[in-house]
């Protein structure tokens, strides 16, 4: 399986991008080469060179470490985001999938209903709630992709339910959940990993656009999207602003997208509709 | 254009010799690595106008890959490798595509296994069939629908007008089989390939489908090559047979010849192999039932949309009134068509499902209607075989996981007992040792049989509900699950219920036979009872239905059986309860009532209407 995974070349690509983000974003932090954080302000929109290697800001910090910094916490949020939905999405997709009845279908109305906003908006409102930080992007992106989780999760437990070997297994006088957690839910492991990569690209994506607008990670903490919304006003003098965290957001997601794609066609080819 | 008009004037012109003549065959399978396996060697026969061959074999025999590949429809990655597949002069193995094109459909027809998804959804049956005529022998609309209507009369829809401004969903498979039927034939086809036409459907839809087939296509002088694992079907119907195996024939020749004296080893096997009537001790019931059903009604909701929770939903009854007697160590078939209700009553058995009314009852206590703890210890004394072995085993699980699972609610054993007797139970149905740690899907569909009846005895059940258990496997591995049961039984004295649609199978391994039709029993009995005495005209239609090949007494040949027991009047003052289209009478009003009419045989019986007159004051 693994194997025959690698022989794909967008497998191979994909991994080697990810594996880039994910040294930067664990390793990279404890070794940047500046603070981050603190000003410099004798040392303004210094052009990259050997010493300063992606240049330096407005406020004189080293662009390179503020990008290293900016991958730990968007791999974070991204990260957590995808735990939190998929652990809750799938937990209520195969709850509403296995038992049928009122129930299942009052929460599949939520469900849809949370479907119907569009994400970005919806984010809009939660963080209005929570606040600008981590947690709250963290919350606000999960609301939106829980009901994504479900319902591919629900679609494949409502079909996994009537394989004989979950019949067989209540016919054994096993409880309900335990058939459940033991033989339906396992079965439908391979879809959830697929969908858990491109969810992971999406909340890159979002936790940046959020950023962007200012309503991600609170300054002077750096962000991939903040460092892109920075350095709009020093966009002609200074371009490494923007060149740097915006090549840093598409070589990532194109990573994860890459991996996903092959993820999908090994696990499942009848998925390409659903993600 | 051109090659059209030829076409139709070939199939106009009679020509002597065979249609179809196979050379030399041979179809390869193209690996990845770039080495062909060979699925088909050497295949060599022919067939005369008029004539019906038949390529039988199990699966992975290559028959299929042999009929498909005569109208280039073969799988990517399958092609033929060599030999020549002549029709009428040409060879079909090299034909142009613009030629071939013009043969299939109009010279050349076919029709496939699944009658649901051969027509399309979408396009009303008169479009589809109209199709073909209005394509090769550019007749118009009016004329091709007034050709049409001729065809369905004769396959015998009953109002062909309708039939053609409907959709496909509105018949039943039979009938849309019927209907392919119709429209292949209604380009007077010189050959016709019927892949198990009739696998999909059930014993007395399969005849009427099959005498139709074989009446109309003698009668246009039509050569049909038929596709089938069923022997019996094709010692009903082909004069000719290739007996094929992994892609090698084996014999062929004439099917009465083939059948009485079989020449190949194989051949041999795969006719002794057929489900035939076994010497049983008959159990003599004695004391009081196992298990008891009575007055059995299971109601199902019919499918609501999704949005309308708070509606009340329709309910369909599935069975109705149902009373059976299940004794230790017995085998007890049911037996009924697609939608009868007998694996309803099966799911009910072992709680799969609710009943709506009536009363089960286990060693005399009632579990419908007892405690959470009754029902746990009930669980233990009732298990289930399924029939699908390919999705009867969890993809994940190892096989003594799977196994082991069956005794996880079974307390006070240690984790090594437990796996003891999980090994203990592989040896019992024949996996030795090594395949405790493989999983399903590096196992046969037989093997996989095996494990489904291990993991369904490990905990010691009292009785066993086979639902179609050995309905999906080839008739060699049947045979060898059918004898597995028959020594688990033996040794460890389960009762069977037994549900299947195969009566050759319910002749070998039951001891007692209830008939069931749209949810209700109509006939109860003992094997024999059934067999040479069936009284209700639906088992009598069953039982003539079913083609049998028989061992000729003292030989070592087989020849094809044709049943011969005779309708008899039912008990004075009664008619044969009889509800829908069993019979040309109308359905018998009010309740049946089961009247005795032997030893422990009794049918469904409805007062008749003389007696109901002089009952009323």
């Amino acid at each position: 399986m693994r194997s025959r995974l690698f022989r794909r070349p967008n497998a191979k690509i994909g991994a080697a991008l990810i594996a880039v983000m994910l040294i930067a974003a664990v390793f990279g932090v404890m070794y940047t080469p500046y603070d981050p954080i603190i000003n410099n302000l004798h040392l303004r929109l210094v052009a990259p060179s050997g010493q300063h290697w992606l240049g330096t800001d407005e406020w004189g910090r080293d662009v390179f470490s503020r990008l290293l910094n900016g991958a730990s916490i968007s791999v974070f949020v991204s990260f957590s985001t995808v735990l939190v939905s998929v652990a809750i999405g799938a937990l209520v997709g195969a709850l509403t999938g296995y038992f049928s009845g009122w129930p299942s279908r009052v929460v599949m109305l939520f469900i849809d209903a949370l479907l119907a906003f569009p994400s970005l908006i919806m984010a809009l409102g939660v963080i209005a709630v929570f606040g600008a930080s981590s947690t709250g992007v963290i919350i606000a992106l999960s609301l939106t992709y829980i009901p994504a989780v479900a319902r591919v999760v629900r679609a494949n437990v409502l079909s996994l339910r009537e394989k004989e070997y979950v019949e067989a297994s209540r016919v054994m006088g096993n409880a309900e959940l335990y058939t459940m957690l033991r033989h339906a839910l396992p079965n439908a492991v391979a879809p959830i990993i697929v969908l858990a990569t491109a969810l992971f690209g999406w909340a890159l994506l979002a936790e940046s656009a959020l950023s962007f607008l200012g309503l991600g990670v609170p300054p002077p903490e750096s962000s991939w999207g903040g460092m892109l919304a920075d350095s709009r006003n020093y966009v002609s003098d200074a371009p490494w602003l923007a060149i740097a965290p915006g090549l840093a957001i598409s070589l990532s997601l194109l990573g994860v997208n890459l991996f996903g794609d092959a993820l999908r066609d090994e696990f499942d080819p009848h998925m390409k509709n659903l993600v | 254009m051109a090659s059209v008009t030829r076409s139709s004037a070939v199939s106009s012109s009679p020509t002597n010799g065979p249609v179809l003549a196979i050379e030399h065959l041979d179809i390869g399978l193209r690996k990845v690595g770039g080495e062909t396996r060979r699925i088909v060697v050497d295949a060599n026969f022919s067939i005369a106008p008029g004539e019906m061959l038949a390529l039988v074999g199990e699966s992975g025999s290559g028959k299929t890959m042999i009929a498909r590949a005569i109208l280039r429809l073969l799988p990517p990655g399958v092609a033929v490798q060599g030999g020549a597949i002549r029709y009428a002069g040409e060879d079909l193995a090299h034909l142009d595509a613009a030629r071939l094109r013009a043969l299939r459909g109009g010279a050349i027809g076919m029709v496939f296994q699944e009658p649901m998804v051969s027509l399309n959804p979408a396009l009303r049956i008169g479009v589809q069939m109209t199709e073909a005529l209005r394509l090769h022998r550019g007749l118009r609309y009016d004329a091709a629908r007034k050709h049409c209507l001729d065809l369905l009369e004769r396959v015998r829809i009953a109002d062909p007008v309708a039939c053609l401004d409907a959709y496909p969903h509105q018949f039943s498979g039979g009938m849309r089989q019927r209907i392919m039927l119709a429209s292949t034939l209604a380009m007077q086809p010189r050959l016709l390939i019927a892949d198990e036409p009739t696998t999909a459907l059930d014993a007395i839809v399969q005849k009427e489908v099959m005498d139709i087939m074989a009446e109309l296509t003698r009668e246009m002088g039509t050569a049909v090559l038929l596709v089938s694992h069923d022997l019996g079907m094709v010692a009903r119907y082909a004069q000719q047979v290739v007996v094929l195996c992994r892609g090698e024939t084996m014999e062929a020749g004439e099917t009465q010849r083939v059948i009485a004296d079989p020449q190949h080893e194989y051949t041999r096997k795969l006719l002794a192999s057929l489900p035939a009537r076994g010497e049983r001790e008959p159990v003599v019931p004695s004391g009081a039932p196992l298990v008891e059903i009575r007055d059995l009604d299971i109601d199902f909701g019919k499918p609501s949309s999704s949005l309308a929770f708070w509606r009340k939903r329709e309910m369909f009854r599935a069975v109705r009134g149902a009373n059976l007697d299940l004794h230790a160590g017995e085998t007890l078939a049911v037996v009924g068509e697609s939608g009868s209700g007998k694996t309803t009553i099966g799911r009910a058995l072992v709680r799969l499902v609710r009943e709506s009314g009536g009363s089960i009852r286990f060693e005399g206590r009632d579990i419908t209607a007892c405690t959470k703890r009754d029902l746990d210890a009930y669980r233990l004394k009732s298990q289930m075989v399924f029939q699908d072995p390919y999705s009867s085993l969890d993809p994940r699980m190892r096989l003594i996981d799977i196994v082991t699972e069956g005794l996880r609610r079974v307390s006070g054993l240690s984790k090594q007992e437990r796996r003891a007797r999980a090994i203990a139970m592989l040896a019992e149905v024949g996996l030795p040792d090594d395949f405790a740690e493989r999983f399903p899907h590096e196992l046969s569909g037989g093997q996989r049989q095996r494990v489904c009846i291990a993991r369904a005895i490990v905990a010691g059940p009292r009785f066993l509900v086979a639902d179609e258990a050995v309905s999906a496997l080839d008739v060699t591995v049947q045979k060898q699950v059918l004898a597995l049961l028959e020594n688990l039984q033996k040794k460890f004295g389960f009762a069977y219920l037994f549900i299947t649609h195969d009566l050759g199978v319910v002749e070998q391994i039951a001891d007692r036979v209830a008939v069931i039709y749209r949810g209700r029993i109509l006939e109860i009995g003992p094997r024999d009872a059934i067999f040479a005495d069936a009284r209700h005209p639906y088992t009598l239609r069953l039982l003539q239905a079913t083609p049998r090949i028989r061992r000729i007494e003292g030989g070592a040949g087989y020849r094809l059986e044709q049943h011969e027991s005779r309708a008899q009047p039912p008990p004075a003052g009664h008619v044969y309860f009889n509800h829908g289209s069993i019979t040309t009478q109308p359905p018998s009003a009010g309740e049946p009532e089961m009247l005795a009419v032997g030893p422990n045989h009794h049918v469904a019986c409805a007062a008749s209407v003389a007696e109901r007159i002089e009952k009323s004051p």
